[in-house]
């Protein structure tokens, strides 16, 4: 190796070194620190000394539990799936009927992003006064017509539910502008094609204008979609620990939460993490395969 | 002036290391003379708040106040203690929830050493059940600042109107919470913590009452006695006939605005939210129609539990360890927590429960309540263990079934199981 050669190899390490020291202090260490504290039995402060070697006896233990850990697998699946579904279709529908600008569309959209910069436990909190079964306004209104008060958030059958509804309130309005952003891009000729073709408004959007914007869908639902399964704040925020008394809105994050700072059962928790983090990263690889298969 | 290219430079890489730097002080107030008080939102909290200048005058610093939830605060010092966080100074913890976690993880300062030479501040006046819980050995990890008792609370107004005296039985409790019901005024006829973890503590006078305990003297789980199942029924059931809806999602923070509301009847919590209850301005409820009442007595008598709820310990990392000390000193003076007692904020010093002014600013049947309470009280209102927090989602586990109308003695056999599985664990964390 020439001298020069050395010199140009220094140089591009020097040039791509302070990049590497970040991503292995902010990403690459707590990471590895995860994986390394899930292979031992900490269960108290880490200043008292490492924690003897577990081997994967907490990865065992977390996938024998079947009073928290899969229940809570499934409500994490379930809060995804059925938000995201929610969001994706409220979100392109009203992205579709915001397309066109019409009086007041300004207006409109403003509006509309108000929950999306909202704190989810400012949302949290405002929720929880209006739904309060003793004195809130929904059910202040629900018994004045002579129905029964519902427990929207402390009814253990409905908890998760109408945590669903709160995260489609609140970011619903984010799919809108990703896929306000996606139409603003697609030209109007094929869908005047197809209107003089003699296609319906259904079949127009349907086999013309969704087509187009597929990407950005799929942009919309793997972002949304790894946010919605990795949610805390709300469920924190409305249900407190262990997602309730009868941790019925208890989902993987809030369930890891209190296994580290009620139960200092650090080494469990961490166990649990990085299956969560799998969980999340086969989730999107998923949805990423399928939707750009035969684009 | 115009600045060449290497005193740019040179200014901006001052810049940058400053902020660096500054960014390694472990955030907040670290530095200049600042005395960081973490604390709960809680009713001593809001006594000392304003009390704090005279302290700042008398040592030249400022005091830092930072007051958070229960939970959030007790997170908040497992993850920064954890850290060795030196910024925390004067901590407000809880004795029976943390105490035990926090001494054998050799986070809190021995302030025996400190106190113990001092007449004048006389550590000895301290009651010994309170001291006990904040102790290992000789060493003293903290100084009680707060005894909680857990009594009646009731509208006289309402009970007037209906006719019915004070419920001095669990059967009279029943009785009272089904005739003051009214769903068409929207009273309930009782309140009391739902929320599984958070009930544990109020329940725990009823467990005793009935004759039961959390464990037996050796240690061993005893929630599935017939006695324990029989206090576990007669909880849930009052809530579940006669408590507001959504009790299940229910802690102090929600019951009390229910109460300053006037829809609440009877309330059985801690006696520290008495001056809460009837705080002018925030509630509709007014001085005259609030009575305070003993627990009233099951099968076993009226063993409410009667514990040093909050302490004030240091940080066993502090870099201000005297200053420290000289808070929790002047905070826990004999005149100070008279004062407090007097404002309804109850204390674990025994010449100022002595003292026949340090009850004058409450009403007479609260007086009375308290010396009772404090005579028949039980000294812990949850399981004595490290793992404290995990304990009481076990026990608390069969609250809820009675709560919900559900089978109790399966859920006590099945809570009794997997709490003598934990205690066999928490042992071995202790290296007992």
């Amino acid at each position: 190796m020439s001298t020069l050669q050395r010199k140009s190899r220094l140089l591009q390490w020097g040039m791509i070194l302070p990049a590497l020291l970040a991503i292995v202090a902010l990403i690459a260490f707590p990471i590895g620190y995860t994986i390394n504290l899930s292979l031992t039995d900490t269960s108290g402060p880490a200043s008292a000394g490492p924690a003897p070697f577990a081997g994967l006896e907490n990865y065992a233990d977390a996938l024998r539990d079947t009073a928290r850990f899969w229940p809570a697998l499934g409500r994490t699946i379930v809060f995804t799936v059925v938000a995201l579904s929610i969001e994706l279709i409220l979100g392109i529908a009203i992205a579709l009927l915001l397309r066109k600008d019409f009086r007041g569309s300004m207006v409109a959209r403003t509006i509309m992003l108000v929950p999306l910069v909202t704190s989810p436990v400012a949302v949290g909190a405002i929720w929880m006064l209006i739904l309060d079964p003793n004195t809130g306004f929904a059910n202040t209104m629900i018994s004045a017509m002579g129905l029964d008060r519902i427990g929207f958030l402390t009814n253990p059958d409905y908890a998760l539910w109408t945590i669903i509804g709160l995260d489609a309130w609140q970011w619903t309005p984010l799919v809108i502008l990703i896929v306000l952003a996606g139409l603003a891009g697609v030209p109007d000729e094929p869908e005047e094609a197809a209107l003089v073709d003699g296609a319906s408004t259904s079949q127009r959007i349907r086999f013309v204008t969704l087509p187009m914007i597929r990407n950005t869908i799929v942009v919309a639902a793997v972002l949304r979609g790894i946010d919605a399964l990795k949610t805390f704040d709300i469920i924190y925020a409305t249900k407190g620990p262990g997602g309730g008394s009868s941790n019925e809105a208890e989902t993987l994050n809030v369930l890891v939460y209190g296994l580290s700072f009620d139960y200092m059962e650090f080494g469990l928790a961490s166990a649990i993490l990085v299956l969560f983090f799998v969980l999340v990263l086969v989730a999107a690889v998923f949805v990423v395969r399928q939707s750009t298969r035969d684009v | 002036m115009r600045l060449n290219r290497r005193q740019f430079l040179g200014g901006a890489a001052t810049v940058a290391g400053a902020a660096a730097l500054s960014g390694c002080g472990g955030g907040g107030s670290g530095g200049g003379n600042v005395l960081n008080v973490s604390a709960c939102n809680h009713p001593w909290s809001n006594y000392i708040k304003d009390l704090l200048p005279e302290f700042e005058e008398e040592h030249d610093v400022k005091v830092q106040l930072n007051e958070f939830q229960a939970d959030q605060l007790s997170t908040m010092y497992s993850t920064r203690l954890s850290a060795n966080a030196t910024d925390l100074d004067v901590m407000m913890y809880r004795p029976l929830q943390e105490g035990v976690q926090f001494m054998r993880n050799e986070w809190l300062l021995d302030l025996d050493a400190s106190a113990a030479g001092d007449t004048a501040y006389d550590l000895a006046d301290f009651q010994e059940a309170a001291m006990e819980v904040v102790k290992v050995d000789s060493a003293v990890y903290g100084i009680p600042i707060v005894t909680e008792r857990e009594v009646l609370f009731y509208r006289k107004d309402l009970l007037d109107v209906a006719g019915i005296s004070v419920p001095e039985t669990m059967e009279d409790l029943e009785d009272a919470a089904e005739m003051l019901t009214d769903p068409a005024s929207g009273v309930f006829g009782i309140a009391m913590r739902g929320q599984k973890a958070a009930a544990v503590t109020q329940f725990s006078g009823f467990l005793y009452s009935y004759g039961a305990d959390f464990m037996t003297e050796s240690g061993e789980a005893s929630i599935d006695t017939p006695e324990a199942i029989a206090a576990y029924t007669m909880y849930g059931d009052l809530l579940r006939n006669y408590g507001p809806e959504g009790v299940e999602s229910m802690s102090t923070e929600q019951i009390n605005p229910l109460f300053q509301q006037g829809k609440i009847a009877m309330f059985i919590d801690a006696e520290v939210f008495w001056s809460e209850l009837i705080r002018e301005g925030t509630s509709t409820v007014a001085a005259d129609q609030l009575g305070v009442a003993p627990l009233p007595a099951g099968p076993a008598g009226s063993k409410p539990y009667s514990v040093p709820s909050w302490a004030l310990a240091v940080n066993a990392k502090t870099t201000k360890a005297d200053l420290s000390w000289e808070f929790v000193k002047w905070a826990t003076s004999p005149d100070m927590v008279l004062a407090a007692q007097q404002a309804g904020v109850s204390g674990a010093r025994t010449s100022v429960w002595e003292n026949p002014d340090s009850l004058t600013g409450i009403p007479e049947d609260f007086q009375e309540t308290l010396r009772v309470s404090t005579e028949n009280g039980v000294g812990y209102d949850r399981p004595r263990v490290v793992q404290v927090g995990r304990a009481r989602d076990i026990v608390g586990e069969p609250l809820i079934a009675a709560i919900r109308g559900e089978d109790v003695t399966a859920a006590a056999q099945t809570a009794q199981a997997n709490f003598a599985a934990f205690l066999e664990e928490d042992a071995t964390a202790t290296g007992e």
